[in-house]
């Protein structure tokens, strides 16, 4: 029961919070979520490492609290990164088929796969992800698994999702540095969206948006598979900083101002409504505008989502948005939020909820621990993968020594 | 109007040096008017593509701005091509701009030499480190609409660049003729003036500070709330010398009346005079102009000049919004949001499912509708697309370098990050100070 293997732990290192989230692998392959960790993130700055002790502090904090809830010991993680140095981009790989009867083998599959995955990248470039999407057989588009069928040239399209290996470097050497094992490293954005978006949702076409703390991340399902995804430093500490700058108040106090009073629409109602803000003494210490406060609000998230619009509409893939748009992350808190959403992309706007494993009802109906979840959910998948694979090997062995009996 | 005295004027001091450079032939005709009124001619510096106007001017240092795309014809109302050769001969700008403290630029915005050669030289100022002042002059509303669009993108242009622009609307000039006054008259009046304000400015920062007037402060202050700003000086003698200038200020045409002040969002004052300075004067005079506008930030300066005698001299610059009304037509690149029609006349997000006639789909969300521009404009650019001219094929660049407005918005948290650029816009300074959204 208690295979280590079977444990599963998802990081995140966000600009905002610090958060581990542990799942149980059952015999069966469901995934059960057990236990969580959350501190306050201090090093962190548009999701990239700003202070690296703060940063192992905080990390610490969370794994020892979700150790604790889980009752489990973590070793090892899959961890969570972003950053606005991360892109993606899709790529095509072209194999030919040598055979005399034409018919597509394994082999030829995974030669099609690496064609692709062979990635003209700066030296500095790392790839976190290349995820295969649809085969061509002969220009025939849409096909899942080309295996026995004829043709005479098989291509591949994968979406390639890279980072700067410096800077991803940073977060690993920090787990690295807690005696912890990183299993994979995931990009956030793609956690998010496994945890949020049922197959069929994938199939019909979303959008998920991670609206964080430092960076906002999003990804596009269509067809079951992922076209597009993109970063944005832009996050909740810019909506902070927008009101300490245009209210004049302290960073503190703007961050505690956005969670009580902030809206991501401006509205009849607030016109001429005013917050007196008090001190830890309880004397006012200034007056603020409602209607100012949710102004400058509203302008940023109404960017932030133009300019995601604006990349998707650039690749050609607004269209094919069916099941809509999903929100996660701490941003998805934001009241109103969903409607602006529905005001620029013109599509339903649902928060994101990650409906699709069991476990804690606490931590999977909040907005802001998905990329946890999805993270683990990612693990399971390597995790089954792994296991799928030890199988294969051990009858490929024994078949070998068999043979090699015979012989 | 000041009257046409010969005042010591400030020697170019070992602190601060600058230097004014004319512009075109208004501002050639300017910097002329003051080495008249006597500034060392060595201060100034007199640009003009035009050979026949700088021949007759004195200036210590003069720049043909001559190139064979011109032959010998002048810019021809083209700023682009002012801007082409100004470009050529940026070497030479730079070296004029070498080791000088703050550059007085004076332009006379409308034509091709003025509007596309001054940005141009103020990049070259900035680049060796100055301070830029500008004072742009815009043309008489008689001389046409195609004319005063070309001086308000000038202007635009001009305030991303200089550090302070100074708009000085010639229109506001004619205040001071009466209907006998000639032509050649008004623009000798109106030289004069310009050419009062230019050396007023440079006394005020010439001036040694008593109570200082920071620059970059007033900078500052000026660029978060400036449409437009306006400057006024006055000077004045006697045991009424204080209430005497006030007067003269408020009269002073440029500021176009005391009502100005009324929507004034942010002002500067600056005193200057002899050693006897006396604390009330100032009080007065402050304790007038904070009546005038209540509730604006005023910044204050005071300075002693050893050889003023018994002269006060009073500057005040005036920023204001939303003066130019023309300026807030010019296309905002940030301002792309289309707001959905049902949206935004409904308020209510499920209204629109009731109503039964089917509206046209708009064309794309994402995308800026084309830039609303005046009629003349549109002629003006159709005119130049279509009419391939010898000149342009002959060379000079046909690209323009986009370039980033120069606020200086505090970027708090994200000082020391690394800065989130998308498309050319910071993205780490407030959305609202971009869009230009005022927050009353």
């Amino acid at each position: 029961m208690f295979d280590p293997s079977s444990i599963i732990v998802g990081l995140e290192i966000g600009t905002s919070k610090v958060c581990a989230v542990v799942g149980e692998m059952s015999q069966d392959g469901s995934l059960n979520i057990i236990g969580l960790g959350q501190s306050r993130s201090r090093g962190v700055r548009k999701g990239e490492i700003a202070d690296a002790p703060a940063a192992e502090e905080d990390v610490r904090q969370a794994i020892v609290e979700a150790e604790q809830m889980a009752d489990v010991e973590i070793r090892s993680v899959y961890l969570g990164v972003t950053g606005g140095h991360v892109r993606g981009f899709n790529n095509r790989g072209v194999h030919h088929i040598a055979s005399a009867d034409r018919e597509i083998s394994e082999a030829d599959v995974q030669d099609v796969i690496k064609n692709a995955k062979t990635i003209n990248l700066p030296a500095q470039n790392h790839v976190i992800h290349a995820i295969r999407q649809h085969f061509l057989v002969d220009g025939q588009d849409g096909i899942g698994n080309p295996v026995g069928m004829l043709g005479s040239r098989v291509e591949v399209d994968v979406h390639v999702v890279h980072g700067n290996l410096n800077r991803l470097q940073n977060a690993i050497r920090i787990v690295k540095g807690l005696q912890l094992e990183v299993e994979d490293i995931v990009y956030t954005g793609l956690a998010s969206s496994l945890a949020l978006l049922t197959n069929e949702q994938k199939e019909l076409g979303a959008l998920v948006i991670d609206f964080g703390g430092g960076t906002t991340e999003y990804v596009l399902y269509s067809n079951g598979i992922i076209k597009h995804t993109g970063v944005l430093a832009v996050g909740g500490d810019h909506v902070s900083n927008d009101l300490a700058y245009g209210l004049k108040i302290s960073l503190g106090r703007a961050e505690r101002l956005k969670v009580d009073y902030g809206n991501a629409l401006v509205s009849e109602e607030d016109k001429g409504q005013t917050v007196t803000i008090a001190s830890e003494s309880g004397m006012p210490v200034k007056v603020v505008n409602t209607e100012h406060l949710r102004r400058i609000m509203s302008l940023r998230l109404e960017e932030v989502f133009m300019l995601i619009g604006q990349d998707l509409e650039h690749a050609g893939m607004l269209d094919y948005l069916r099941a809509g748009v999903f929100l996660s992350g701490g941003g998805a808190r934001i009241p109103q939020v969903a409607k602006l959403a529905e005001q620029v992309f013109q599509m339903p706007v649902t928060i994101g909820k990650a409906n699709t494993i069991s476990g804690l009802k606490s931590a999977l109906e909040q907005p802001e621990f998905a990329t946890g979840i999805g993270l683990v959910k990612y693990g399971s998948f390597q995790q089954r993968n792994k296991i799928v694979k030890r199988k294969a090997g051990l009858k490929d062995k024994l078949g070998q020594l068999f043979r090699g009996d015979r012989r | 109007m000041n009257p046409q005295s010969s005042p010591p004027d400030p020697q170019p001091p070992t602190r601060v040096a600058f230097r004014v450079f004319g512009v075109g032939n208004a501002g050639v005709n300017v910097v002329e008017q003051m080495i008249v009124a006597g500034l060392p001619a060595s201060c100034c510096v007199a640009l003009n593509a035009d050979a026949a106007s700088l021949a007759s001017c004195s200036a210590a240092d003069k720049l043909t701005l001559e190139s064979s795309l011109l032959r010998g014809l002048g810019t021809g109302g083209d700023p682009e091509r002012g801007r082409t050769i100004a470009r050529e001969h940026s070497a030479k700008l730079q070296e004029f701009c070498e080791g000088v403290g703050v550059a007085f630029v004076v332009a006379g915005l409308g034509g091709g030499t003025g509007t596309g050669v001054t940005p141009e030289l103020v990049r070259c100022a900035k680049a060796a480190g100055s301070m830029v002042i500008a004072f742009g002059i815009l043309p008489f509303e008689c001389e046409g609409s195609l004319r005063n669009q070309m001086a308000l993108e000038g202007c635009h242009e001009l305030r991303a660049t200089a550090d302070l622009l100074v708009s000085l609307p010639n229109q506001n000039s004619l205040a001071l003729i009466d209907a006998s006054t000639s032509l050649v008259d008004t623009f000798k009046h109106t030289n004069r003036m310009i050419g009062d304000l230019v050396r007023a400015s440079c006394r005020f920062l010439a001036a040694q500070g008593v109570m200082g007037l920071p620059f970059g402060e007033l900078c500052t202050l000026v660029r978060q709330r400036s449409a437009a700003i306006a400057l006024a000086t006055a000077e004045a003698a006697g045991p009424e010398r204080a209430a005497e200038a006030l007067a003269q200020l408020l009269r002073h045409p440029m500021l176009g009346g005391a009502e100005t002040l009324h929507e004034a969002q942010a002002a500067a004052v600056c005193i200057v005079a002899g050693p006897g300075l006396a604390m009330i004067e100032v009080n007065r005079l402050m304790d007038e102009i904070q009546k005038l506008c209540p509730g604006v930030p005023i910044m204050m300066g005071a300075g002693i000049a050893e050889n003023a005698g018994e002269t006060l001299w009073a500057g005040l610059l005036v920023a204001r919004l939303g003066a130019i009304p023309a300026e807030e037509e010019l296309p905002c690149i940030a301002r792309n949001i289309i707001p959905h029609p049902r949206a935004a006349a409904s308020g209510k997000f499920e209204d629109h499912l009731l109503s039964a006639e089917p509206e046209a789909r708009p064309k794309s969300r994402f995308v800026p509708p084309a830039p609303s521009m005046p009629q003349e404009k549109m002629e003006q650019l159709f005119a130049r697309q279509t009419a391939p001219s010898r000149m342009r094929k002959a060379g000079g660049p046909k690209l323009r370098q986009g370039q980033l407005p120069l606020e200086i918005v505090s970027k708090g948290r994200f000082e020391k990050s690394e800065p989130t650029i998308h498309k050319g816009e910071d993205l780490d300074v407030p959305t609202y100070v971009r869009r230009g959204v005022v927050l009353n």
